[in-house]
């Protein structure tokens, strides 16, 4: 139970501020869940690359930034890896896509050969839902712990506050002022 | 002999680590200061003997001496005595070495602090806390011993009296100048780790747990902190350097167990301030340093073990699981201790408003720790993935980019909102008149981010346009704190501002280098703001002649070169740069191929990389045939990549507040 008129305002204005902060960071984690998929982050590449159909040159590019080289280039993937085996794998791809097999074809075949853990990709699907989700969870989870230790706390902090008031029902903020005063002068004496 | 002196030193450093803890234990248990003494004097011994043991391990080096298994594995005769000696942590053996070496010179160090104290005051917590050094001293030691099996003891020699004629050479990898310096300093930044866990395992022990063991080993955590800082660095400025892919993050699992303790570490620094302050959060300080030293281990766990692929599998071995039970068994030892002290551990004050700086802090917490487990998600996910339906997915680049942007942008909202908040509780007049004004700059740059990007053809540049305006706002915020001290100070001492800015630093240089680390934090945002999400990427398949263009330059094949070195052979192509038809020189992207002692790698790349202001300019070759003068092709990569200067500079703010800030001589011990 607070009291004074003081004490009200700053709660109500808390309460606007903290109302403030609140519906800007959802709007920010909104907007990020809306445009999460559209943005990776990733940066402008090259258009040709040495093909002259703009279609098979952009399926050949989804193909070199899906799945990764598997000479031993750990974790990089055939665009961004610069050793023989990646020219080679580029070369193999490039023709089977001029001789008409699509990227779905080509990617499969790869992935059979060397291993799923080539795929560049995490596709929102199957069990790759639970490693995209267990970040939000994460961070709800640490966060409900927190607010639950915040609203304990605060309580806590009232139910100070309010004995204090039953012991002593004449402090006002006044008398708090006044003794902060006092204190101040005492200070500077000293 | 030298090999064999070693060995009998880290034998006997076996029996210095347990008479350091025996006695230790033993003294503090009846309160004997010569006991106490004793346990003190084998700390320096370990130290002494582990020297002796490391020295006769770097003389085999030096001497060429391929009796010894470890020489011949990492090092050869024609290798450069720089690389001889760095090939110490080229292997698995040596790395632990090395570690154990700094480890037990970091617990000398404890002493002779805790020396110097005595002069002063009777003190037990610096001897409390040498008892979790030792015995971490002794996992070490043992695990260089060779006794256990998966790791040997660098210093045997080959069984049967044998001696190799040359050594295998060091990984070409590590033969550069920043692998020399990188994995010494992130062991360092990781090790004296180890200082601040003790003192909270010391305080548990002894009972003192008010703010005195965070006090004594606060310039302890921040040393940490710069070196893993500078660590970290050190290692992506290598891979951009040496890797030639032309980026410097790529969240490998590697990257990931340097940057997790480094993440907890910091959350550590923030949250302590609230324990000094209000005597607050003493049970989270302890599990949080508790978890910032296990996650040392645990990245050493994830680089040795090699159950996740990693650029590190050179240092595969099977000790992971020493380190895994060495994390459970110390882990159990704390939460012992804490049960036991759990009456002592509950908080004097509460938090009174959640507009504080408490708040904010425990806010940064909850972000920094949900971010390390959010990385530790994903960088065990082949792991769990494997478990759960018998495939190893691996985890892109892309997913950790994706999943940590957003605590990421918040994080840099609250560096800037932190140090503007006033303890206990925000007024409506605080409010106003410290947010409005670096909230409205903050919106005009975020909106001038916006007006730019959308002139250069990028429409909806969302993250970057939230990135900048909490960076305009956090500069804003910061720099009006510092202004604000600054001028009250040249007021009161009737001098000029920058007079005035000198004093207030000295004045609270903890809080003030704090305050610079958060403008370094910006700058850094900036850099990987533009590095990540913005760079450019030409593949071409080129001879000589032929012409490429990567952002705005063009580049020209002109010749190719091929020259042998001490132990490699560099084999290159020169191009020639031109920008906006203005010739600005020359690049040389290249190979080196250790053929003779690595007859079966393949070559390492070495790309050539233009500073410029704004941006680099990267090229990379895949392969150098060689017939390129005479119509060869030649694979060639070229990277456009704006702003990735400014994150090194960043880096360099953020170690310059770290100076500041652990210049700052406060031990002023507040012990409940």
């Amino acid at each position: 139970m607070k009291t004074g008129r003081f004490e009200r305002m700053t709660t109500s204005n808390e309460f606007l501020i903290l109302n403030f902060v609140s519906i800007v960071v959802l709007l920010i984690v909104c907007s990020f869940i809306v445009t999460g998929c559209a943005q990776t982050g990733e940066s402008q590449v090259a258009e040709s690359k040495g093909v002259k159909d703009t279609k098979v040159a952009s399926n050949l590019e989804e193909l070199l930034t899906t799945v990764y080289c598997y000479c031993g280039c750990v974790r990089e993937t055939i665009e961004v890896c610069t050793c023989a085996t990646a020219m080679n794998i580029e070369n193999s791809f490039r023709d089977r896509l001029l001789a008409g097999e699509t990227v779905e074809q080509i990617r499969t075949d790869y992935l059979d050969t060397y291993g799923p853990q080539y795929y560049a990709v995490m596709p929102v699907e199957g069990i790759n839902l639970l490693a995209y989700a267990m970040p939000v969870i994460i961070l709800v989870f640490i966060g409900g712990i927190v607010f639950v230790v915040f609203r304990r706390s605060m309580r806590q902090t009232e139910t100070v506050v309010d004995a204090q008031e039953k012991l002593d029902p004449h402090t006002s903020d006044d008398s708090v002022k006044q003794v902060e005063a006092e204190l101040e002068r005492y200070k500077r004496e000293n | 002999m030298t090999a064999e002196i070693g060995q009998a030193a880290i034998y006997l450093s076996v029996l210095s680590c347990l008479w350091a803890i025996g006695f230790l234990s033993f003294g503090l248990w009846i309160r004997n200061a010569r006991a106490i003494q004793s346990g003190r004097n084998a700390v320096i011994a370990t130290f002494i003997l582990i020297s002796i043991a490391t020295g006769a391990l770097i003389y085999g080096f030096v001497t060429d001496d391929f009796s010894m298994k470890y020489v011949v594995e990492v090092s050869s005769a024609a290798q450069p005595l720089l690389y001889k000696i760095t090939a110490l942590w080229g292997r698995m053996s040596g790395s632990l070495l090395l570690w154990l070496w700094l480890l037990t010179l970091v617990g000398a160090i404890v002493v002779w602090q805790n020396s110097q104290r005595i002069k002063q005051a009777r003190d037990t917590l610096s001897d409390y806390s040498l008892i979790p050094i030792a015995i971490v001293q002794l996992f070490f030691t043992i695990l260089v011993t060779g006794l256990i099996e998966g790791v040997y003891n660098p210093l045997a020699r080959f069984p049967g009296g044998q001696v190799a004629a040359d050594g295998q050479g060091m990984n070409p990898l590590l033969q550069t100048p920043l692998m020399a310096i990188h994995p010494p300093t992130l062991y360092l930044g990781w090790i004296s780790l180890t200082v601040p866990f003790a003192f909270a395992v010391g305080a548990l022990a002894s009972g003192r747990i008010g703010s005195g063991w965070i006090l004594r080993s606060r310039r302890w955590m921040l040393f940490s902190w710069i070196i893993l800082t500078i660590g970290i660095t050190l290692g992506g400025n290598w891979a951009y350097k040496e890797l030639g892919w032309g980026g410097y993050w790529a969240w490998d699992p590697v990257e990931n167990a340097s940057f997790m303790p480094w993440l907890l570490g910091t959350a550590y620094l923030h949250s302590v301030m609230i324990q000094e302050k209000r005597n607050m959060l003493k049970l989270w300080n302890i599990l949080l340093i508790t978890l910032a030293f296990q996650f040392t281990l645990l990245g050493t766990f994830i680089t040795r073990s090699g159950v996740i692929t990693s650029v590190h599998a050179f240092a595969q071995s099977d000790i992971g699981g020493y380190f895994l039970s060495f994390i459970f068994a110390s882990t159990a030892g704390v939460i012992g201790l804490i049960i036991y002290r759990w009456n002592r551990l509950k908080s004097a004050n509460r938090l009174e408003s959640l507009l504080s700086r408490e708040s904010a802090f425990v806010l940064n917490n909850w972000l920094l720790v949900g971010l390390t487990l959010i990385i530790l998600w994903g960088t065990l996910w082949p792991i769990i993935s494997e478990a759960i339906n018998g495939e190893k997915s691996s985890v892109p680049e892309a997913f950790f980019n994706q999943v940590v942007i957003i605590p990421g942008i918040l994080l840099l909202f609250l560096t800037g909102a932190g140090p503007i908040i006033s303890w206990k509780k925000i007024t409506p007049n605080n409010f106003r008149r410290m947010f409005l004004l670096p909230l409205v700059i903050g919106l005009v740059g975020g909106a001038l981010v916006w007006g730019f990007l959308a002139l250069i053809g990028y429409t909806f540049p969302l993250y970057s346009v939230l990135c900048s305006f909490a960076a305009v706002f956090v500069l804003a915020a910061i720099f009006a704190e510092f202004y604000r001290g600054a001028r009250l100070r040249s007021k009161r001492q009737e001098t000029s501002l920058l007079n005035g800015l000198n004093l207030l630093i000295q004045r609270n240089k903890r809080r003030y280098g704090g305050y610079i680390i958060h403008i370094g934090i910006v700058i850094l945002y900036i850099g990987i703001m533009g590095s990540k999400g913005y760079f450019l990427l030409e593949s071409k398949s080129m001879t000589l002649g032929e012409s490429m263009e990567v952002g705005k330059y063009k580049l020209t094949m002109i010749d190719a070169f091929e020259k042998e070195y001490g132990n490699y052979l560099r084999s290159g192509v020169v191009f020639d740069v031109e920008k906006n038809g203005k010739r600005i020189g020359t690049m040389e992207p290249a190979l080196h191929d250790y053929y003779k002692s690595k007859p079966d790698e393949e070559p390492t790349k070495e790309p050539a990389i233009r500073h410029f202001i704004m941006n680099d300019l990267y090229l990379a070759v895949a392969n150098v045939p060689h017939n390129v003068k005479t119509g060869g092709v030649v694979n060639v990569q070229g990277f456009y990549n704006p702003l990735i200067g400014v994150v090194w500079i960043g880096v360099a703010v953020m170690v310059l507040g770290g100076i500041v800030a652990i210049a700052e001589k406060s031990e002023r011990s507040r012990d409940a």
